[in-house]
């Protein structure tokens, strides 16, 4: 406790404008990816879609994971899926998040791709997006799609994408 | 919980009958934090003779910024086996993990207990930014205050108040790098504790702060009745936990009133001398001295003594200072005061098998918090 | 089993911004709030369970340890939940498993947030993901549940119109509330015309990003006769887990629907049969159950067993779950989707049902309601908790 004689109580001092700290964290990461997202990432440079199946449940998991958390085992063979399948969720961003990807207007969906049983998160490009209700109607879950491999990839998931197949 | 004996009637309150640790590695890069963790789930499983369908409660312990994930336990759930199970996670600090389990099966509310951690502070490309991500952001961020700041200023008080016995500091940083070797199957002098001379936060060099190292952890507690004769346990017979304040500049930092209220709590009235041996989280080369005068091990001022000490043993494992693996370091001395009496401490493990043991869990700047847990060979061992 | 009780809650006044305190002064007030409601000091609490969702909502790496002071637990017994969305209702779990162990008699459980203060939380909030797939996409809390309220309309024909019927009672409801974030009462129209963030979901489907702290003091049954207070008594409690991987709860293969939220109907149950509840329509007076998005409510009222798999928006739109109707009212507090201070939103769902079975709710207040159901989410619907209070410990009938 102070004993200094010069210490006083003095009046609450005024704030004109409340205070703030501001600060941006720059933190920057290296992630091991292990060797089965290494896997599919060869795969997908390959040309190829590449699943693994669990030896418990039997469900071809994709993109290729090192262990099916259902059954809490590991993944055994690498199974290549198909490059058709069918829409079974999506959505259509219209905000423009601070910070995030890609330029909004953009379709967000899940695919399930003939072979796998597992959709896969992707965009769906090629539609016009201006009307909601006209885009909603083209873009719908069961829509059949394909997909479309990257002519500039960067070696990442996002190196494909879906159309809509009719 | 004032009164020891009604704590006996709640002890034990759990048995570890299932441990599994990923082998030492300095940095993780051929695997994935996910790959890491599922192993070591699957490990202690095995270890525990059981499978995940056994299992009815699942906890795990996070520490998002160390590894650059939000919410750590989404990726992390799946390879624990948490899903479709009651998953609980703690994020202050993971041996918080293990005393809620406990609370768990005191309470009744489950059987049989995964508990799974890890750290894999590689993945940050500088480990130091989630540390000092942890100084609140008016006074101390702007001052770059981080742990090995915070234990340099423990260090210089203790320093100040006792002096420092430079031949104890210098055993003990031996001490540790040979039983770590041992501990980890590395050469001896694998860890150069000689020439890493360079001050980092005054009195504290390199060689006096815990150097850092990935590793995932996984421990399966069941309720006392759920033990089986095929299983080896280590029986939980005391449990206490306590923080302190954060403003350092309230506490002696010469001492950490936090463990000294962890360890009444998990001693129950037993002495520190009772048992056979520790495993205790060191924060720094003087932080063990701190913590082995708060634990009882050292009187007042001795605490440079801890290195000698051999009644009860000290961190045959080398501890955390030569294999500090982030969020885990103090789940692991807890493992391994449960590996102790269970026979599979490994390397370190002491012969004749010991039949109790503490595990001492520190974190926070300057150990602001700490978590006891003591074991028992057998049942009757409280 | 021990029986252990809420015997105080404290909320702040939510709001979008606080520049009067700092966090941890902000968590002071709520658990000060919380204590003067049970007639207790900091000096009677033996240990605290501290509620902090994502740190880098606030900014802080374990900022629990900064809030120790705030709280009183300097040298007590400390520790702190995260799972997310869920962080409040597991914390409030946690807290009954301190006093449910025997080790305890008085815990408090505290926390705040403060949302708005984090500008790219969406952005932030996309590292949730897997380093190798997902999170190169622009997931995040919105777009995740406007793909989930896009399956549900389309297996249940479910339109944006009943998912406004959400908003419009949950706004009503909050009118009421004086503690709530959101409080104009809100039409259809009004819903409809605000702008499209992420198809369907608009922006009056959103919760708002909420400051404010909340706290609750648990109590032994010993404990609680010492007390001049009303209780509520945990009757029983449940969490479940869900699989990350959004697309595993779709196709063939699945075992849940991402379209409902089956994961936390296991929760549910799990606290139903704690509890003894068998019939939830008829013996749940009250629901708090987490929903940030009018979408979310819908399926989270079928998880409840509050009524029947799609047909929740049928039976809001016929005046069911809205304060004056008969049956179960849900979210009178107006819910998450009018206050969502994430960090402790599932505390409050908790707080909430124990004032209205102790007869505290005010303007807001559920005539007679005895038993109630308070649950909440976290991760991209994938951490569930569930827990039934009842103002008695008689058989719930």
């Amino acid at each position: 406790m102070s004993s200094s004689t010069s210490s006083r109580i003095v009046p609450a001092p005024v704030n004109a404008e409340p205070a703030f700290f501001e600060q941006t964290w720059d933190l920057q990461y290296r992630h091991a990816l292990g060797e089965t997202v290494g896997g599919f990432m060869q795969g997908l440079r390959d040309g190829q879609l590449l699943g693994k199946s669990c030896p418990s449940c039997s469900r071809v998991l994709f993109p290729a994971r090192s262990f099916c958390d259902r059954c809490h085992e590991a993944t055994t063979d690498w199974v290549s899926v198909g490059t058709t399948g069918t829409v079974e969720m999506f959505t259509i961003v219209y905000e423009r998040f601070p910070g995030m990807l890609v330029d909004a207007p953009y379709v967000l969906c899940y695919v399930l791709l003939d072979g796998a049983d597992t959709a896969v998160c992707g965009y769906i490009r090629g539609v016009d997006l201006t009307d909601v209700k006209e885009a909603t109607k083209r873009i719908r879950t069961g829509a059949p799609v394909r997909v479309v491999f990257s002519d500039a990839p960067q070696n990442k998931v996002t190196d494909f994408w879906f159309e809509l197949a009719d | 919980m004032d009164d020891p004996s009604q704590g006996s009637l709640m002890f034990p309150s759990a048995a570890v009958v299932g441990a599994f640790s990923s082998p030492y590695a300095a940095r993780v890069e051929d695997r994935s934090l996910e790959e890491m963790v599922f192993a070591v789930t699957k490990g202690a499983l095995a270890d525990a003779g059981l499978t995940i369908a056994d299992i009815d409660a699942v906890i795990l312990s996070t520490h998002d910024q160390a590894t650059g994930r939000v919410i750590e336990s989404m990726v992390t759930n799946g390879p624990s086996g948490g899903v479709d199970r009651d998953v609980t996670t703690l994020a202050s600090s993971s041996e918080h993990a293990l005393c809620y389990a406990n609370l768990r099966i005191l309470a009744g509310q489950s059987r049989r207990v995964l508990v799974v951690g890890w750290g894999k502070p590689s993945e940050a490309v500088d480990p130091s930014h989630p540390d000092r991500l942890m100084a609140e952001p008016f006074f101390l961020r702007p001052l770059g205050f981080r742990s090995s700041v915070a234990a340099g200023l423990q260090a210089s008080a203790y320093a100040n108040r006792y002096g420092l016995d430079e031949g104890a500091l210098s055993a003990l940083r031996t001490s540790r790098a040979r039983a770590s070797e041992r501990m980890h199957g590395l050469p001896d002098g694998h860890f150069d504790t000689e020439s890493a001379t360079d001050v980092v936060a005054w009195p504290l060099t390199e060689a006096d702060l815990p150097r850092s190292c990935d590793m995932a952890a996984a421990m399966v507690l069941v309720h006392p009745d759920e033990v089986t004769s095929d299983q080896t346990a280590a029986w939980v017979t005391g449990l206490g936990w306590a923080t302190d304040g954060y403003e350092i500049a309230d506490r002696d930092l010469c001492d950490l009133d936090s463990l000294r209220v962890a360890m009444k709590m998990a001693l129950r009235g037993r002495s520190i001398e009772d048992f056979d041996v520790v495993e205790m989280t060191e924060l720094s080369t003087v932080g063990s001295f701190i913590a082995a005068e708060a634990m009882g091990l050292a009187s007042v001022g001795a605490g440079a003594s801890v290195v000698s000490r051999t009644t009860p043993a000290v961190n045959p494992s080398g501890g955390n200072l030569l294999a500090n693996p982030g969020n885990v370091a103090g789940f692991m001395r807890l493992l391994q005061a449960a590996q102790q009496v269970r026979g599979k401490a490994g390397a370190a493990q002491l012969e004749p098998t010991p039949r109790s043991s503490v595990g001492v869990a520190t974190h926070g700047f300057a150990g602001q918090g700490n978590a006891v847990l003591t074991f028992g060979a057998s049942r009757n061992e409280v | 089993m021990r029986n252990v009780a809420i015997a105080g809650f404290g909320q702040s006044h939510f709001v979008k911004s606080r520049t009067d305190v700092t966090f941890p002064e902000l968590v002071r007030e709520g658990a000060t709030l919380a204590l003067d409601d049970a007639g207790i000091t900091m000096a009677d609490v033996q240990a605290v369970v501290f509620s902090m969702a994502p740190d880098a909502l606030i900014g802080v790496g374990h900022g629990e340890r900064w809030c120790v002071e705030a709280v009183g637990a300097q040298g007590k017994p400390f520790m702190r939940v995260n799972t997310g969305g869920a962080t409040g209702l597991t914390a409030v779990q946690a807290g009954y498993m301190h006093v449910a162990s025997g080790l305890f008699d008085v815990v408090l459980v505290a926390g705040a947030d403060r949302v708005s203060e984090q500008l790219s939380a969406q952005s932030m909030l996309n590292k949730m993901w897997d380093t190798g797939y997902e999170r190169l996409y622009p997931l995040n809390t919105i777009t995740m549940l406007a793909l989930s309220a896009q399956r549900y309309n389309d297996k249940y024909g479910a339109t944006e119109e009943d998912m406004a019927l959400v908003t419009v009672k949950n706004r009503r409801h909050a009118s009421l509330n004086p503690y709530a974030h959101l409080r104009t009462p809100v039409t259809v129209d009004d819903v409809m015309a605000t702008r499209m963030i992420s198809w369907p979901l608009k922006l009056a489907d959103l919760c708002p990003s909420s400051t404010g702290a909340a706290s609750v003091v648990l109590v032994s049954e010993e404990y609680a006769k010492k007390l001049d207070s009303r209780v509520a008594w945990v009757r029983g409690i449940g969490q479940c887990a869900e699989t990350i991987w959004m697309g595993d709860r779709v196709g063939p293969a699945a075992l849940q629907d991402h379209a409902d939220a089956d994961s936390l109907a296991t929760a549910m149950q799990r606290s139903y049969d704690q509890a003894g509840v068998t019939n939830p329509r008829e013996q749940i007076d009250v629901a708090e159950i987490y929903a940030p998005f009018s979408s979310v409510e819908l399926h989270v009222i079928e998880a409840a067993q509050l009524s029947p798999l799609g047909e929740s928006f049928t039976r809001m739109a016929a005046g069911e779950f809205a304060l004056g109707s008969e049956g179960t009212v849900v979210n009178p507090s107006g819910g998450t989707l009018c206050t969502n201070p994430i960090a402790v939103t599932g505390l409050v769902r908790a707080g909430e049902v124990y004032l209205q079975v102790t007869g505290q709710a005010g303007d807001r207040q559920v005539q007679n309601a005895s038993v109630g159901l308070a649950s909440a989410i976290g991760g991209d619907h994938q951490f569930y908790a569930s827990m039934v209070l009842a103002n008695h410990l008689e058989e719930i009938s």
